[in-house]
Order: C-alpha cells, then structure tokens, then sequence
C-alpha cells in the first residue's frame, strides 16, 4: 500500500479512529494486524520471510540478555546471520551471480549459481536494519531484550516506518508502545499537517519533476545539455521530495497516535559541506551505519589512512545497501571520495577553510559546490549502466544545444522552479510543524490539499526509495 | 465529541473500503449512481468513456446511451445460420443480442474478450453455424490468437494445458496460488478505482474535476497521460493508439514478420474452429478511431490493410475501415474511443453483406 493512495487514505482513517476508539492494552494488537494488512498489499507472502527474521531475533534478544561471553557472541551472530542472509539471499542473489559469470568468464570459464527466481520484497532492507540495531543493542546491554513477542514484532513491523523508513531504533520506539497516548488535538494536527506537506512534496513537486526526470534520461544520447543539467537538477530535488515526503507522511501518521519517530531529514541541499549533508540526508541510516560501523571499525580515533579508510568503507557499504548494482556502488564510493579528498584539503589549508566559513558568500559558495557534487553523484544512482553513464557526461560536457522538447512545457517548468524555489524557502526558514490554533489549522490543511488536488499529479507512482 | 468523531470515521471509511471491496457492493454502487443523472450520478460514462478518464470540459459531450434500433422484421429471409460472437465493447455498447440485425441468421449468441469465464461451444444444431471473431486494432495484437479465443470460448482447452508435473514446479503453482487468494481476499484487484469511484465519481463534484482537467490542460499542456487530444482539438483518442512506443498503436512500427505472425495465428483459430463443428469463421478488425480520423497528420502503418492483402491470407476478414472513413468524423464519438451509432450501422451493413455471400 502506498502513502499516496485512496487505499492508504481509507486505511489510516479505520485504523487510527479505532485507535482511538478501543481500550489501550489492545492497541498493539490493532497496530500489529494493521501492520500486516498494510504490508500484505505487495506481495502477502513476503510476510513470512519478516516472520522468519522476526522469530530468530526475538529470541535472540532473549538469550543474548541471559548468556554471556563465547554464547553471547555467538546469538549475536546467529542473529547478524539470518538477517544479513535473508538480505543476501534476497537482494545480493543476482549480483552476486552475475559478478560470478563475469569474472569466471573473464578466467575462461563458466561458473554459474542456482538459477532463484524471486523477486526482492518491499522495505527488506530498512527491516532488516531495525532488526539489527535491537539485536546489537541487547547485546552491548543499551536495551532490554522485549518479552512481548507481539511488541516486538510491531517493532519491526510498525506500518508507517515499515517500507522505507526511518530506521528506528529500540530505545526511541520501543517503549512507546507500552505508553497510553490519549487523543492531543495539537499533536493530531501538527501530524496531519506534516502527513499533508508529505504528499505535496510526493505528489506535486517530485511526481511533476519525474516527468522530465524519466523522460529524459530515458533518451540521454538525443537531449541537448541544458536538457541533462536541467534533469540532474531536478532529479536532486525528486529524490528528495520522493523520500522526505515518504518519511513526513511516516512521521506524521505515527505522531496523529501519539508516535515519535526520529526525524529522518533536514534541509540536506542547505549543507555547506559532504559531511554536513550526511548528518542531514537519510538521518536514521547514517546514524545506523556511524553507531554500527563506522565506530565499530574505529572511526576517526585510528591513523588517518585508517580513518580514511573507515569513511571509504561505510560508504561503500551504504551504496550496496541501496541497492545490488554498481551504480550504487559507485555512487556510495564517491561520496566516500568526496569526503576523503574534502577532509585531506581541510588538513592542507585548515586556516583557509575556517577563515572562508566565516563570510555569508563563501557559504553560499560552500552550498552551491556541496549540492554540485551531490547532484552529479546521483548521476549514478539514477543511472543503472556505466555506458549510459558515459553517454550522460560526454552529452552534458559537449555543449550540445539542439534536443528533444522537453516533457514538461515551459510553464511547467517554471511552475517546477518555483516549488522548488518555495520548498527551499520554507527549508531554509526552518519552518517546522508546531502548535496551531483549530481554524489557521484548517486553513492550512485546506490549502495544503486543494493544492494537492489541483497541482498534484496523481500517477499512484511508487516512492523511489521502497525499492530498496 | 472526539469519541462520536472517530466513531463517524471509522464507520465511514469501513463502509467505504467493505463497498469498494465487494463485487456485490460496487455493483449496488454502480447500478444506483449510473441510473441517475442528477448530482448524485456518476459522470464517468455519461459523457464518453474518454472524458471520464480525462475530465476536459470541452468535451462533456452527452452520449446516446441507445443501443442501435432492431431493423423492421423480414420473415421472407432465410435464416439458416445460429451466429456465435467472440467481440469486444464496440458489439456489446452498440448492439443488442438479437437475431433481427443480421441477415440470415437464427439465433446470436455473444461472448466478451473481457470476460475471463469459459463457455461450452454449443450443442449441434441442425442449422449451420458462424463465428464471428471481433477486435478492435489496438487489442488484436495481444488476443486475436488461439489460446486466447479458446480460453472464452472452449471448456476443453482447460484439460489440455501442458502441465509441469515436477514438484519445485507444483510447489511453486501452489505458493502462488496462495498468495493471489489471499490477496484477492485482502485487496480487491480494482480497488483503488473502486475507491476512486465510490468515494468522488459523482456529477456534484464534476466542476471541480473539469477545473483541474481545464487547468493542466491549458496552462501546462498536459491532459491524463491515458487520454490526447487530437490536433484540430476536436476528438478525444486513447494515448495507447497514437503513441508509436505502444503495442496497440496505429502508428507503431511493424514489421512485416509480426504481420505475417498475425496472419498465421488468425488462420489458426479459423481452422481450430472449422474443425470444432463451425461451417463458418469469419473475422473483423475494428480500426483504431485515429487510424481513421487521425490520418492526415501522419501516416498510421495500415496493418489491418497489410493483413487484408497477406498473400497467404485465406480466411474470411472483414475490415470496414473504408466505410468509415467517409465522413469519417460522424462516425465516432468525440469523447468516448467507440464509434457512434453511425459507425455501428456501417459495421453492420458490411458485416451483413459478408452474411449474405455465405454458402
């Protein structure tokens, strides 16, 4: 089921009207068959691979609490294990395959792995990482393991994270489930506003600019430059209204009963550096990869070739995680780059940088440059082959002035520039959703889907990041 | 109050989701709200299948919703054919399932691509029997083929699929099986336009449609990517039928194998089925409304006509793409991918002059 759907839209008000309706200690229980219901609308039997995941760690958690030493270690990596291997199984399958025959026939051979055909379920990823961080939790004794196997499994399986997000971690989420939240109009309001600027930034902003984002780079050799510089441009800020509109829906649905989860963005294209859009883009999956590797693997207290090293590693590792294909690889290695290179020049001219920080122009320069480098990385990820990767570059740096018409008229675009324009603004205000009186609630909310209704462009088409 | 709010809502949306999840509900929904016509009615046929997906006020254009008129009786004719059709939604949304359109024939019986039901061929009659293959262009590349004509028309195909015997295979069937039954149970397959249905498609809130339609369209260009608007601005067609990309488009490329596929595929079904107890098999192509309207800006690729002058073509098709071209815009409606009942009594009179030529 997706977030910009009539069926969602259906759902969300069954579900949280009796909520609200029935008595609190069977709460969990609506949530957790809500949750199964919500997830079956992919493929119902998907769930059980969740359920398979879901029996291990729970009883990991379980004995990793009760045994100590060599044992403790070893349903530590039982657990790592199953979860790692489902997504192995999975999602890595046919790469790993692929890469096989390419290298075996590069050897002059054919080596070829069982031929599996299955398709990679919705969100397996984002659960997989939630499972994980309880699992290692328990064991470096943050949390305790959770008894309730129905909690636990509403846990990983809480409907609006489920799919894409935010990574939650068991201590912010929980103990929420044992708590009573009672209906608290400004907290209903502040999370249907933030559920409403969600989809206005899914389906007016990033569904509009997907328009001539796929169009275009579905015909890259045909497209003048402009063309592909106006595509990369806009594919930036799809991404991103794609996925933080996913997650202000995320957010906003669990706040209206009386959730918090944690913020998952904040005003990424604002950075003034890489690492400063790392700690604002995707929050809950750097904060996973920083906590989970990145300090496993000794962080920057190590040599700086180590520390380097470290970087290239959580990056590369955040790549594969988005997905099995080299772009993505490549994509998480030039961010990696991007870092190593940024923090060795910060090394070589460290009063340059500070002193350059200072004045207001530099930083915009500072932005402007961060959100280049960003946006020519997701280059590859939007791209799934090297060769039209190629054909990208060399038609954007050649000059060409004469294309195809663009998918969207020039209206349109400039309609697109100017939401762009407006998200930014409101972006950069740090306008967050707080407390508001009933009728500017109304007001707001009205606007929010009149707008909605007659900009938006309702194609029911999927948030980019469910695939992974 | 919050408790009678949510109790309002919760009530509300379930009555919505069990209605739009249940064949008997929507049917209830449907019947009601397509016998209306005031604000309460759904407005997504009454004014053309094409404006209900588009909403473009320029063509709220009312549709006669009448069925083509029964011609007088004439006893004198010889009615020595029973008539069995195979067709789609330009026979059943013109013509009634009645003997008296077509000459010399007995009785009619009529059978949907669309419906997914098997039916047993008739019993043997002592009249000779016809079947009539109907499909219109943009469809004909996909079901103008045996299996597909056998799959609604003969119960025995059933027992002859090839079946993978091994147990991975079984297992696999089963899995799937399973997994479609619960989500069927869960998720009705239509449920998002059901929901779409119940919940907006009534003619109260037709002005607010008409006004986003009206704007996307004229400020930015853009109508349902489903829908175009053709170049003088004066009928409606179907994206599918003009975008060259599409399989079920006029002004697709295509080879000459995929023609001479086609033709190959069509004379299997005409000899499955003389062999199956008909005297006759006849077939008509329906062209694309563009194919007939649209053709001065480009040039369609004329596969209908390619069929029709294959050397190797032997069977009986029947393709009234000259008839409807003249005058060919009286013949179609300007909202709606059907002809008109012009366009149908033109299909008619041809198809009875191929009646009547029949041994």
């Amino acid at each position: 089921m997706v977030f910009n759907s009539l069926q969602f839209l259906v759902f969300f008000g069954i579900i949280t009207s009796a909520y609200f309706l029935i008595q609190p200690k069977f709460r969990w229980f609506l949530l957790l068959a809500a949750s199964c219901y919500f997830y079956m609308a992919f493929v119902p039997m998907y769930l059980g691979i969740l359920g398979f995941t879901i029996v291990i760690d729970y009883f990991a958690g379980i004995y990793l609490e009760r045994f100590q030493g060599l044992q403790k270690k070893l349903f530590l990596a039982v657990s790592l294990a199953a979860n790692v291997g489902v997504l192995a199984i999975f999602k890595y399958y046919h790469f790993i395959d692929q890469n096989i025959v390419w290298l075996s026939e590069q050897l002059g051979t054919h080596v070829q792995l069982p031929v599996l055909e299955m398709i990679l379920p919705i969100g397996l990823s984002f659960h997989t990482f939630q499972a994980m961080s309880y699992t290692i939790e328990v064991y470096r004794g943050h949390q305790k393991a959770e008894r309730n196997f129905g909690i636990y499994s509403l846990y990983v399986m809480f409907y609006p994270q489920l799919v894409a997000g935010p990574i939650e971690r068991p201590q912010n989420l929980l103990h929420q489930f044992y708590e009573v939240h009672s209906w608290d109009w400004n907290r209903v309001k502040s999370g249907l506003l933030q559920m409403a600027s969600g989809i206005f930034k899914k389906v007016v902003i990033a569904d509009r600019l997907a328009l001539l984002v796929d169009s275009t780079y579905t015909n890259i050799p045909n497209q003048s430059s402009a063309a592909l510089a106006l595509a990369a441009v806009f594919y930036s800020f799809q991404i991103y209204c794609d996925f933080s509109g996913y997650s202000d829906v995320a957010i906003g649905a669990a706040r209206v009963m009386g959730f918090k989860l944690m913020d998952n963005f904040n005003a990424p294209y604002f950075a003034k550096s890489l690492p400063e859009f790392w700690r604002r883009w995707h929050i809950s999956l750097s904060t996973w990869f920083k906590d989970y590797v990145y300090f496993s693997l000794g962080g920057n207290r190590v040599s700086i070739p180590k520390w380097y090293l470290n970087i290239m590693v959580v990056f590369v590792l955040s790549g594969i995680w988005h997905g099995a294909s080299w772009n993505f690889v490549i994509w998480g290695a030039l961010h990696g780059l991007f870092q190593v290179i940024g923090l060795s020049l910060n090394r070589v001219f460290p009063s340059l940088a500070a002193e350059a920080q200072k004045q207001v122009w530099v930083q915009w320069a500072y932005r402007l440059l961060t959100f280049v480098l960003v946006t020519l990385a997701w280059v590859f990820f939007r791209l799934k082959h090297f060769s039209e990767v190629k054909q990208f570059f060399q038609t954007l740096f050649m000059g060409k002035t004469v294309g195809l018409p663009l998918a969207l008229n020039f209206n349109e675009i400039v309609l697109s520039i100017c939401l762009i324009i407006s998200l930014c603004w409101w972006e950069y205000r740090q306008r967050i959703v707080g407390k508001t009186q009933t009728w500017p609630f109304l007001f707001q909310f009205s606007l929010l889907a009149l707008a909605i209704y007659f900009l938006g462009v309702f194609s029911l088409k999927q948030f980019i990041y469910f695939q992974f | 109050m919050r408790r009678l709010i949510a109790l309002f809502i919760l009530i509300f949306c379930s009555a919505v989701l069990m209605i739009s999840s249940s064949e008997i509900g929507m049917h209830w929904i449907t019947q009601g709200r397509y016998a209306r016509n005031d604000a309460w009615g759904a407005d997504k046929y009454r004014f053309g299948d094409l404006y209900g997906i588009s909403y473009l006020s320029d063509f709220r254009i009312a549709k006669d919703t009448h069925l083509l008129p029964l011609p007088q009786k004439t006893d004198t004719i010889l009615r020595d054919y029973d008539l069995t059709i195979l067709g789609d939604s330009y026979l059943y949304s013109s013509f009634q399932v009645h003997p008296a359109y077509f000459n010399r024939v007995n009785s009619v019986q009529m059978y949907r691509w669309s419906d997914s039901l098997r039916h047993l061929i008739p019993a043997k009659s002592t009249r000779k029997k016809v079947l009539l293959i109907e499909c219109v262009e943009r469809n004909m590349w996909d079901r103008m083929n045996l299996a597909d004509a056998r799959l609604r028309l003969d119960v025995q195909q059933e027992k002859s699929l090839p079946v993978d015997k091994s147990t991975k295979q079984i297992l696999i069937n089963q899995l799937d099986r399973f997994d479609a039954g619960v989500k069927r149970a869960l998720y009705h397959p239509t449920l998002e336009s059901n929901l779409d249905f119940v919940l907006f498609n009534v003619g109260l809130l037709g002005w607010i449609k008409e006004l986003k339609a009206d704007f996307t369209w004229k400020a930015l260009g853009r109508t349902n990517p489903d829908v175009q608007v053709s170049h003088d601005g004066q009928f409606l067609y179907l994206e599918e039928t003009l975008n060259p990309q599409k399989r079920g488009s006029s002004f697709r490329l295509i080879k000459q194998e995929e023609i001479n596929r086609k033709v190959s595929q069509i004379q299997a079904i005409e000899s499955y089925y003389l062999l199956h107890g008909y005297d006759q098999v006849i077939f008509s192509l329906i062209p694309n409304p563009v194919a007939v309207l649209e053709t001065e800006t480009k040039a369609p690729n004329f596969a209908i006509q390619r069929i029709m002058q294959h050397p190797q073509r032997q069977v009986n098709i029947m393709d009234p793409s000259f008839s409807l071209k003249q005058q060919a815009s009286m013949n179609f409606y300007r909202s709606d991918s059907h002809w008109n009942l012009r366009g149908a009594q033109i299909w008619l009179n041809e198809f009875n002059q191929v009646l009547s030529k029949l041994p």
